[in-house]
């Protein structure tokens, strides 16, 4: 069974423009032990299927279709009698068997808390530990998420803290309970470049050392290549294409990850030559009916934008939705 | 902090001594003096009179004068109730004190509390309801709310009593009608800073950790509206100790509002004094309590710099 296992997620924000739909019936798995990476541009909603699945989206979004299974056990939203049952369930989750790590340390960290006391909140949620007890599990988490002198920094506020010791902070209430899963959103896209690496050496040593299930989210293929098993690419709410890390490197099916693999691939050869896919993702006011990326697509044909492509399975982890690959032998009119 | 304190109680000094200057000779170029309007006084009465209250030298000498006092903590006998202005004072300002602070924490608990409410509720017609009610508060003058109390509870019900403030219940009326205007901006203030916390990043984060809602609001949200609020109400809390004049007339508390006012009238120069040295004397150590708050809530706020 899997850990986590999300089925055809579909999210919508209610705005005064309309509803955005920034998830459009996305499917994934997460296996024990394993490491997920999803990966796609901006705006793909990657980091709301994920706030779908703590249930921490902001007011004005819901789960509008869908499932999401944690060890066999449906917490979507939809599935729970009231919103009171589904909270309640999910403030038992959150932070105990599920946790995240968010993209912009300056912000979320809350500002005129000691670091301590937000450390501490998960254990103290969570656990039956004292107060005393959980500052010396602080300690101990600050230690292995590599704070220096942590006794002494435990009692000081964020703005005491750089950004990267800030991330290794949020890094370490996410572990502070022993979650299955750990989600992590875009960890280092807010960090100057070499904290970037030094946090994502982090989290890739401490893979080795934990039980989790982690998913790693990120618009760059390039980190997740080191610390992935499997990598999802998300497009205008949906996964396109998920593979193990060498399919989607080596044998890539979808137009949009051939393109994402084309502005990673060559950093020795060519310096600043990263080539990015012309056009911009679609509007999701207004969703096209057919393959979300028709508009950028070199090889769109007719039925691309009248009709969802199918998923088709390559091997048992190679999974890709575009027309290319499921038309009939011969059955595609390219006009 | 013990240094910034210093420094500002220094600053506050020089500031109180300004406004004891400019007070000083505000009044006096003001045409009249107390004795005027008093026709039995015979001249000689009159000379005698002026002489005593150091009225007949120029008015620089009665500025060295003063300051002489004021150095020593004599703030000089009041002309009208021929009493020493520091025991008046001293008499009326905690009555005035008493009933700010009854005002104050009515302003503080219910403001607050609306305010979160009018934040957070998801019913459109609660927050609709109390925006309504705070924009009447700030627009109704306390003299008009304060005389419909007083009619409605005081002489048509004859619930509560109207003369003075011997017991709990005597504060009722007078504390609303005060505390009306400060409920109602600490109201507003508190909405739209909640408002703005429910938004940030730091919430969300505070949830994905498995707190409840409520200790998400309390611990995370609230800490951070309201320090919008400590720098209001300090200086709100001052305003209220200065007492209004109105509201202690109607309700005939013998407050430092009242006195203040009657003795401008009356051309009361000693008291004008003493009391406007009081009040600026309040309202600069309230601020500077209120930087020193600030700074215990907000650990990023750095004092003296
Ligand atoms: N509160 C919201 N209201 C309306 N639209 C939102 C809200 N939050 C996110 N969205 C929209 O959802 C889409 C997906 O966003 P997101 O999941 O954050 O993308 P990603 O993490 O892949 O960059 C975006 O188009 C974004 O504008
Ligand atoms: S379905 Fe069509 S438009 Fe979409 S990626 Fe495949 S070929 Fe391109
Ligand atoms: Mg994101």
């Amino acid at each position: 069974m899997s850990v986590l296992d999300v089925k055809n997620l579909h999210t919508k924000f209610y705005t005064e423009q309309g509803d955005v739909q920034a998830v459009r019936g996305a499917s994934f798995r997460l296996e024990k032990k394993e490491v997920l990476g999803i990966v796609g541009e901006s705006g793909s909603g990657k980091s709301q299927t994920m706030f779908s699945v703590m249930g921490l989206l902001s007011a004005n979004g819901r789960v509008a279709e869908g499932e999401i299974y944690l060890n066999g056990e449906n917490i979507s939203p939809l599935a729970f009698k009231s919103h009171r049952d589904y909270e309640k369930k999910m403030e038992s989750i959150r932070g105990n068997s599920m946790a995240m790590i968010f993209q912009d340390p300056m912000t979320f960290l809350n500002p005129v808390l000691k670091i301590g006391t937000q450390l501490m909140e998960p254990i103290l949620n969570h656990t039956n530990l004292s107060k005393k007890e959980a500052k010396q599990r602080a300690i101990e988490l600050m230690e292995k998420v590599g704070i220096p002198s942590p006794e002494k920094r435990i009692n000081q506020y964020p703005f005491e803290f750089s950004g990267g010791m800030r991330q290794r902070i949020i890094i370490a209430m996410a572990l502070a309970c022993n979650p299955q899963v750990i989600i992590a959103d875009e960890p280092t896209t807010a960090l100057d470049v070499t904290i970037q690496a030094q946090v994502l050496e982090l989290i890739s040593n401490l893979k080795d050392e934990i039980d989790s299930s982690i998913i790693m989210i990120t618009h760059d293929l390039g980190v997740v290549a080191s610390i992935c098993d499997r990598i999802a690419i998300m497009y205008g709410g949906k996964i396109v294409e998920t593979g193990t890390d060498r399919e989607i490197f080596y044998e890539p099916k979808h137009p949009y990850t051939i393109g994402l693999l084309s502005c990673v691939h060559n950093p020795e050869e060519e310096k600043k030559d990263l080539k990015p896919i012309p056009g911009t993702p679609p509007d999701l006011l207004n969703p096209p009916k057919g393959c979300p990326f028709v508009d950028r697509c070199e090889h769109a044909m007719r039925i691309c934008k009248l009709q969802m492509p199918e998923e088709k399975s390559f091997s048992e982890t190679h999974q890709c939705s575009c027309w290319l690959n499921s038309m009939p032998e011969g059955g595609a009119s390219n006009d | 902090m013990f240094k910034y304190t210093v420094k500002r109680a220094l600053f506050g000094a020089l500031t109180l001594f300004i406004l004891a200057t400019i007070t000083f000779f505000l009044m006096k170029s003001i045409p009249g003096n107390p004795f005027n309007g008093d026709k039995k006084l015979s001249p000689q009465q009159l000379a005698q009179l002026n002489e005593k209250y150091h009225l007949d030298k120029p008015v620089g000498e009665q500025y060295v004068l003063y300051l002489k006092g004021l150095l020593q903590g004599d703030l000089g006998i009041s002309i009208a109730r021929k009493k020493n202005v520091g025991d008046i004072i001293f008499k009326c300002a905690p009555v005035t004190m008493r009933l700010g602070m009854v005002a104050f924490c009515i302003a503080i608990v219910v403001g607050i509390t609306l305010g979160t409410i009018s934040a957070l509720s998801k019913k459109k017609w609660v927050s609709y309801f109390i925006t309504f009610f705070t924009t009447l508060g700030v627009s109704v003058p306390s003299f008009l709310l304060a005389l419909l109390l007083l009619m409605l509870f005081g002489v048509w019900l004859r619930w509560l009593p109207i003369v003075g403030l011997q017991t709990p219940k005597h504060y009722i009326m007078p504390a609303t009608a005060i505390a009306l205007y400060p409920i109602s901006m600490i109201a507003k203030l508190t909405r739209s800073s909640m408002g703005e916390v429910m938004k940030q990043d730091y919430m969300v984060l505070a949830k994905s950790k498995g707190s409840s809602s409520i200790s998400v609001i309390v611990k995370h949200g609230l800490r951070n509206a309201l320090l919008p609020v400590v720098t209001y109400a300090g200086p709100m809390l001052a305003f209220l100790f200065s007492g209004s004049f109105v509201v202690e007339t109607l309700f005939s508390v013998p407050g430092i509002g009242s006195e203040f006012v009657k003795s401008i009238n009356g051309r009361d120069y000693s008291m004008i004094m003493g009391c406007t040295i009081f009040l600026g004397f309040l309202i600069i150590t309230l601020n500077i309590i209120t930087d020193l708050v600030s700074a215990l809530v907000d650990p990023r706020i750095k004092l003296g710099k």
